[in-house]
């Protein structure tokens, strides 16, 4: 049992953050980075000191390289290519399974077993699928694990990362806007997040003409967080 | 002489840690990333400082204000806010200082031996009420 579907999915739904929310997270990791320097110039760090100062800097790296290509994805188009999904899944859980081991986690892989080929542009799909893990380790607890999955639904390839923890409220995932038709809060922004990693990730979707969503768990299930990618018909001759 | 008890609250894992390094160089330290689990931690024991994060998950810790203002044996524990959004909040000093709030540190220039410090000068104050 899936849980509750959010709604039709719809890149416009994850809506771009307030400058303001936009630079309190990317502020956050560099204080981070900063209070663990700090740290080792009075010698009192560890070897995870210096870890963490490295996975903090990849993650905020990560951050604004992506915010970066949001604002040149008119290119994407012509980039894009049969990609086949399993092995592209297992890069994105084996790039980040050392950052999920700092936090007590780990990512797990559920894919189907015949081959799954998408159109997509690679980079922009591994990008996607790396933010989305990340930010499901950012919101699990040490001992959750990230599941990454995919399946072939309605003609589509669907690629989902699960995390386990807090899920967003009804109430919450409903677009909220000013009278004036702004958005004042991003679509399933949870706890420490501004939704900046979601825009992004809605951005991607969108150049690769697919869309993402959301699944909200039941009880303590946590979240999900999909895109349904154009499905590629390159091999089905030998299917 | 003896050490006082400090409660920290941080919602980041990594940097509650790392904080946490910092002021057990001369206090007893405990460390907590949920407002819950303050509560909890505060009906067990009431610190003798408690030193929080400004914007705790999906609340702030005016709801925690809230709650130890409510209580006489809690209603005097001294706060030192730190926070990545200090110096906005120091234009609520006085405000703040209704609930408590004795010192508003700005994360982004706070160093492990200025916190101990306004650590120290708090759990000062705390025993002077």
């Amino acid at each position: 049992m899936r849980g509750e579907k959010t709604g039709t999915q719809a890149n416009d739904l994850f809506a771009m953050p307030s400058l303001l929310a936009a630079a309190h997270e990317l502020k956050a990791p560099l204080v981070l980075m900063r209070q663990l320097a700090l740290e080792l110039e009075e010698e009192m760090g560890g070897t995870d000191t210096s870890r963490r100062m490295k996975f903090t800097s990849e993650r905020s790296l990560r951050l604004v390289t992506n915010l970066t290509k949001t604002a040149r994805l008119e290119d994407s188009l012509f980039d894009m290519e049969p990609v086949e999904i399993q092995s592209l899944c297992a890069d994105v859980a084996h790039e980040l399974q050392p950052l999920a081991s700092e936090y007590s986690q780990r990512i797990e892989l559920d894919m189907p077993r015949g081959s799954l080929v998408s159109v997509a542009h690679r980079d922009l799909l591994h990008a996607l699928l790396i933010g989305l893990c990340d930010n499901a380790i950012a919101h699990n607890e040490a001992g959750n694990k990230v599941t990454l999955s995919a399946r072939l639904t309605d003609g589509r390839v669907e690629v989902s990362v699960r995390d386990q923890g807090p899920r967003v409220e009804r109430a919450q995932l409903s677009q909220l806007r000013t009278r004036l038709g702004r958005t004042i809060q991003p679509m399933s922004s949870r706890p420490r997040s501004s939704g900046l990693g979601l825009w992004i990730a809605s951005q991607f979707a969108s150049a690769m003409e697919s869309t993402i969503g959301s699944i909200s768990h039941r009880k303590s299930e946590g979240m999900s967080f999909y895109v349904l990618l154009p499905r590629s018909r390159q091999l089905s001759l030998f299917e | 002489m003896m050490r006082a008890h400090v409660l920290l609250i941080e919602d980041d894992e990594w940097l509650g840690a790392s904080i946490a390094r910092g002021l057990a160089k001369d206090f007893d330290v405990v460390t907590t990333s949920t407002l819950q689990e303050a509560i909890e931690i505060i009906n067990e024991h009431v610190p003798d400082v408690i030193v929080a994060d400004f914007m705790l998950g999906d609340n702030n810790a005016l709801a925690l204000f809230h709650e130890l203002s409510s209580y006489e044996d809690t209603v005097r524990v001294p706060v030192v806010l730190c926070s990545t959004v200090g110096d906005e909040l120091k234009r609520y000093e006085a405000s703040l200082a209704h609930y408590g709030v004795v010192k508003i540190c700005e994360k982004s220039t706070l160093t492990p031996d200025s916190l101990r410090r306004a650590v120290r000068e708090a759990a000062a104050l705390g025993i002077e009420l």
